[in-house]
């Protein structure tokens, strides 16, 4: 996965004097935070379904290799077949094969987060085949040549007259000549335009929210409705996604989709949920004459004896992007991967090296909130602690922060020295600040306070305190 | 690539599992209802979600539902109408009809009106469930401007889990598609806000067919 997120530094700085881009990510708290707590209050067990959640995908991992070979099996028992791919070269691979043994020309293809990572679209466009994605927000992005800046939501970062502006260059070729100014406007154009290619396309390539073990299912969520299409009207439906998507059972599935839907996008459920399984029926009305599945491992089965196992277990929700504070206000471009925020900084290193991507760990504030509402209850701030252990471990630290921690570290072991230390930069801190907050700190460089002010100590220090209450506990 | 899929089941854990709980279905307790609550709820969601409801006493009287829906939607264009509802009166109503005959009889244009069957719906969040088989085009769910679906009482369930259940009991094979549809198509993709008939319909319509046993007992619905 070829990561661009070495300049995260220098993307975060523009991402937050770019205003277009604040005024955009200003949406995240009304669309997506309050409907997340709106949705889990109104459903009394969702505390109880978050465990049995994390329960369920902690114990498709403790059996993945049985699971999968069940799905398998499953699959063809109905007359599809099954691929697979050990990275994202052989997944690019199969499915142009595939493509080719149909003579395919068009595809037409629904979001899907394992394609952006194996960066499918570009390769089958370099083998001289349109792929023209589906999903509105999917669309825009492919129209303006970028990445998508969220996982649910690939063009949150966009205004209504930035993507009025895009269909505006790209649209008059289809006949529509006037620019547009409304939302609706821009959504039945949109639709017009893409009606073309469902009618066109040889072959559907989705993603899979889920695989169920015991039916062979491919279970796919959407509001669109374009999922459907895909898979409904051109005569092949590749399936590409990751080897950790299975569940053992539909009912566990509809656990795990009473959380995804929540924790989402606030809904109780997506306008369509779909179960699909294997191609058309010899007497049925309609359907796909191919069902391929590819499942593409593509670094995650190097993850399972990890301390990272456990991102594994994420169903690709985007709670922990939404409540992120440090996502809130840069966005998803400035993380450098098609992975962002929380979820991004623990996969991205994974999937692409900590060397390229050291920067992403250490872009959280570990308020906790991430694991607050992951709805798998994944650990994410131990597991970015994890990598900043390791970013030590391989001297990936830069040398200054490197000594700054040894000098940290051994004062720690000189308690003495330590209290004595602390003592004087509470005076000097005093002598900084000006109405008890300090504008510029010597030694933290200029980086901490250019963007805010920094507390001035206030009364004694926690030690003296603690030692003054006689080191009980309080009550 | 016979050996990827060697190279990566070598590298998983392959312990079959011992019998485990997740066959047991877990619904919310809001979802266990009896029928006439249940009828209420799925009537709740249905609004909540953008839907539109209506009800009939015998599946005699859905074209005449069917026409009142298109009135109110001022759709002045032909009706396509799913293969399982050929058998109705269609003939008591001024409707421009087209009966889906085959594979290749369904017009993919999009801007029509199109009536169809369903198996099941769930009234945990006024879902409709349709399944492909030879009758069940899926696409006509799909590509219809404005989608109008006939549930038998009999079908309406309370949580998703019940679905496969009641499907279990009519046939043993899974079919091809089994398609929940909760409300009209929509996108929130441009500034987070709600836009109705993305790619899918832009109205959805459900005419419930009372059962016997809970038929009021006189007067029009």
């Amino acid at each position: 996965m070829d990561v661009t997120s070495r300049q995260f530094s220098d993307k975060a700085h523009q991402a937050l004097r770019d205003t277009v881009l604040q005024k955009a990510l200003g949406h995240i708290e009304e669309g997506f935070v309050e409907a997340r707590k709106n949705a889990a209050a109104n459903l009394p067990e969702f505390e109880e379904l978050r465990d049995r959640g994390r329960d369920i995908r902690a114990h498709v991992i403790e059996h993945l290799g049985a699971y999968l070979r069940q799905f398998e099996d499953q699959v063809y028992a109905q007359g599809g077949r099954v691929h697979w791919a050990r990275d994202a070269a052989e997944a690019r691979q199969i499915v142009a094969e595939i493509c080719a043994e149909q003579g395919a020309r068009t595809i037409a293809k629904s979001k899907s987060m394992v394609t952006e990572e194996i960066e499918l679209v570009s390769h089958l466009e370099a083998q001289g085949l349109k792929a023209v994605e589906t999903d509105l927000g999917e669309y825009i992005i492919q129209l303006r040549e970028e990445k998508p800046s969220h996982i649910i939501a690939p063009v949150i970062h966009l205004s209504k007259e930035q993507v009025s502006e895009t269909f505006h260059e790209h649209h008059q070729i289809h006949g529509f000549e006037d620019k547009l100014t409304e939302r609706a406007e821009l959504v039945a154009q949109a639709r017009s335009v893409l009606r073309e290619t469902f009618m066109d396309a040889d072959v559907g390539i989705t993603g899979a929210n889920f695989l169920v073990a015991e039916t062979g299912s491919v279970v796919l969520v959407t509001n669109e409705g374009n999922a459907d299409l895909v898979t409904s009207l051109p005569d092949t439906h590749i399936v590409v996604t990751g080897i950790e998507k299975v569940v053992p059972t539909l009912n566990a599935c509809h656990t795990l989709l009473r959380l995804l839907v929540r924790s989402a996008t606030g809904q109780e459920t997506t306008t369509y949920t779909s179960f699909l399984t294997g191609p058309k029926r010899p007497k049925d009305a309609n359907g796909p004459s191919n069902f391929h599945v590819v499942l593409v491992d593509n670094g995650r089965s190097a993850m399972i004896n990890t301390q990272n196992r456990e991102m594994l277990h994420c169903i690709r929700c985007g709670a922990c992007l939404n409540h992120c504070p440090i996502y809130a206000n840069i966005g998803g471009h400035a993380y450098g991967s098609v992975y962002p925020g929380p979820m991004g900084a623990v996969l991205t290193p994974q999937l692409a090296g900590l060397a390229d991507s050291v920067d992403l760990p250490n872009a959280s504030t570990f308020c906790g909130k991430c694991e607050a509402v992951c709805p798998v209850r994944i650990p994410l701030p131990k597991m970015m602690r994890h990598w900043r252990e390791s970013e030590f471990e391989q001297h990936l630290t830069p040398t200054g922060m490197r000594f700054g921690l040894g000098v940290w570290s051994w004062l720690g072991r000189h308690p003495a020295l330590y209290r004595l230390v602390q003592r004087c930069a509470r005076l000097g801190m005093r002598v900084l600040a000006r109405n008890g907050w300090i504008k510029a700190l010597p030694l933290a460089g200029k980086g901490w306070t250019a963007w805010r002010d920094m507390r001035a100590p206030d009364g004694e220090s926690f030690q003296s305190q603690w030692a003054k209450r006689g080191k009980k506990e309080p009550a | 690539m016979a050996n990827a899929r060697e190279h990566i089941l070598s590298r998983l854990p392959d312990a079959q599992p011992a019998p485990h709980s997740w066959q047991e279905p877990f619904a919310p307790i809001s979802t266990l209802l009896p029928s006439d609550r249940r009828r209420t709820l799925f009537a709740d969601k249905l609004a909540q979600n953008k839907a539109t409801f209506s009800e009939v006493l015998a599946r005699k009287s859905i074209p005449g539902a069917v026409a009142r829906h298109v009135a109110k939607q001022g759709y002045a264009g032909k009706v396509i109408l799913g293969q399982s509802l050929a058998a109705l009166p269609w003939d008591v109503v001024d409707l421009e009809c087209h009966w889906v005959s085959g594979e290749n009889d369904l017009p993919l244009e999009d801007g029509l009106m199109m009536v169809s069957d369903c198996f099941a719906a769930a009234a945990e969040t006024g879902t409709i469930i349709t399944r492909s088989d030879q009758h069940q085009d899926s696409r006509l769910n799909f590509v219809a401007r404005h989608h109008c679906v006939v549930l038998d009482e009999r079908d309406l369930l309370g949580p998703y889990e019940d679905i496969w259940v009641h499907m279990q009991s009519q046939q043993k094979a899974m079919p091809r598609s089994v398609n929940f549809i909760t409300g009209p198509s929509r996108t929130a993709d441009i500034e987070q806000t709600i836009e109705l008939g993305a790619h899918g319909p832009a109205s959805l319509h459900i005419i419930l067919v009372r059962a016997e046993s809970t038929r009021p007992e006189s007067g029009e619905l």
